[in-house]
């Protein structure tokens, strides 16, 4: 993960300040709410939680938001067996007005890992960190509106998102959005064609494409199904849609 | 009494912020998609030309007898009749939809007047499937414009 050295124009929310998020302190937060994350405080990039630089969230305000870096590797499967920085982030949502209380209740990704992290106000400027963010602000932002419906979001389909995701950093960033069912749903969409992939947990993937007709663009060719995590790329190419997760 | 609407006319739906990316701009699909959990028959929307007047009218009438808590992170998403009954259909094996208003009478306390541009569209496949999903797919990629909901 690259990370801008510049300061940013505006801090967010701007009462907070880099002591807010000291190793010690985050540790008393974080250690009563799940003995089985290890907190190793670093001041080394890349690893990170940041403040983002993102308006359009209304949640975002309401906590801090922490990607989780180097999960055990009991915990995921081949997909993550090579560095890949995405798929080894997970998010911590953890809401301001409760995170002095020691009973306060965390959402938790996944629950194994290691929390690596520097404290930052700093906005980021990379283009592709802060795509990364905005992915990371809109999944707050689900998980916030998630609890005040009280829909409960499906682990299973968040870890495979997390892990697609996670093996697609050259892509560009889709909308995303949660379903009643608790399950996200990804949308990669230029006009009338797209890529529609929720993830059904258990790594399966049900998949919504629609292109243009070749020699009829007034009309749409769509497939739809399920398949697999490691299958549904293939299924891109051969359907002729996958330029559509090009930046 | 029910009315069946006029190709030509159009209605709003209430999309939440689960389902609308705000910073893309972009609604989800599912938006049009029934709920199979909860047996949904219908899709509960609402008529503009209900109220008469301009569009911007027609909302602010919508936002103010809508039978629905609406956040102000949400979304009334446009759409015309007559093109999302053409974009369900055009969906192989798609569905016939028509849209019919409904309009519903006060149901105090919690909303003491009635909603009489209520419409429902029927016709829509169960949800859960993947074709169900196609559908409401192909009806969002019929939406004509979005409004805030307050």
């Amino acid at each position: 993960m690259r990370r801008s050295a510049a300061t940013a124009e505006r801090h967010y929310p701007p009462a907070w300040t880099a002591a807010d998020w000291n190793p010690a302190s985050l540790e008393d937060v974080l250690a009563p709410a799940h003995g089985a994350i290890t907190l190793a405080g670093t001041t080394e990039p890349p690893y990170g939680f940041l403040v983002g630089p993102v308006d359009h969230y209304p949640h975002a305000n309401e906590g801090l938001i922490a990607l989780i870096d180097a999960p055990s590797a009991e915990a995921f499967g081949p997909l993550d067996r090579e560095p890949r920085m995405f798929a080894s982030q997970n998010f911590i949502r953890c809401p301001l007005a409760k995170r002095n209380s020691a009973t306060a209740p965390f959402r938790f990704g996944l629950h194994e890992g290691t929390l690596g992290f520097t404290a930052s106000t700093s906005a980021p400027t990379d283009p592709s960190y802060v795509e990364q963010w905005k992915l990371a602000f809109r999944l707050a932002e689900l998980q916030a509106d998630a609890e005040d419906e009280g829909i409960a979001i499906s682990e299973g389909s968040q870890r495979d998102l997390l892990r697609f995701l996670g093996t697609h950093l050259d892509w560009r960033r889709p909308s995303l959005f949660l379903l009643d069912s608790g399950n996200f749903r990804a949308l990669w969409r230029d006009g009338r064609e797209q890529i529609a992939l929720e993830f059904l947990g258990n790594q399966i993937i049900q998949y919504v494409m629609f292109r243009e007709c070749i020699g009829a663009p007034d009309d749409l060719a769509s497939a739809h199904g399920q398949d697999s995590l490691q299958g549904i790329e293939r299924l891109l190419s051969y359907f002729g849609v996958e330029r559509l997760t090009k930046r | 009494m029910s009315t069946v609407l006029a190709d030509e006319d159009n209605v709003v739906r209430y999309v939440r912020l689960r389902l609308f990316d705000v910073e893309k701009g972009e609604v989800d699909g599912t938006a049009f998609v029934l709920d199979a959990a909860k047996g949904e028959q219908a899709l509960s929307v609402n008529w503009l030309e209900y109220f008469g007047g301009a569009v911007e009218y027609q909302v602010t009438q919508v936002r103010a007898h809508i039978h629905q808590k609406m956040n102000a992170t949400g979304v009334l998403a446009q759409l015309n009749v007559g093109a999302s009954k053409s974009a369900a259909a055009a969906e192989p094996g798609g569905s016939d939809i028509t849209f019919v208003g409904d309009g519903q009478p006060a149901k105090p306390p919690r909303y003491p007047n009635p909603d009489p541009s209520h419409a429902l569209v029927r016709g829509l496949p169960p949800g859960g499937s993947s074709a169900a999903a196609a559908i409401g797919d192909r009806i969002r990629n019929s939406i004509v414009a979005l409004h805030p909901t307050s």
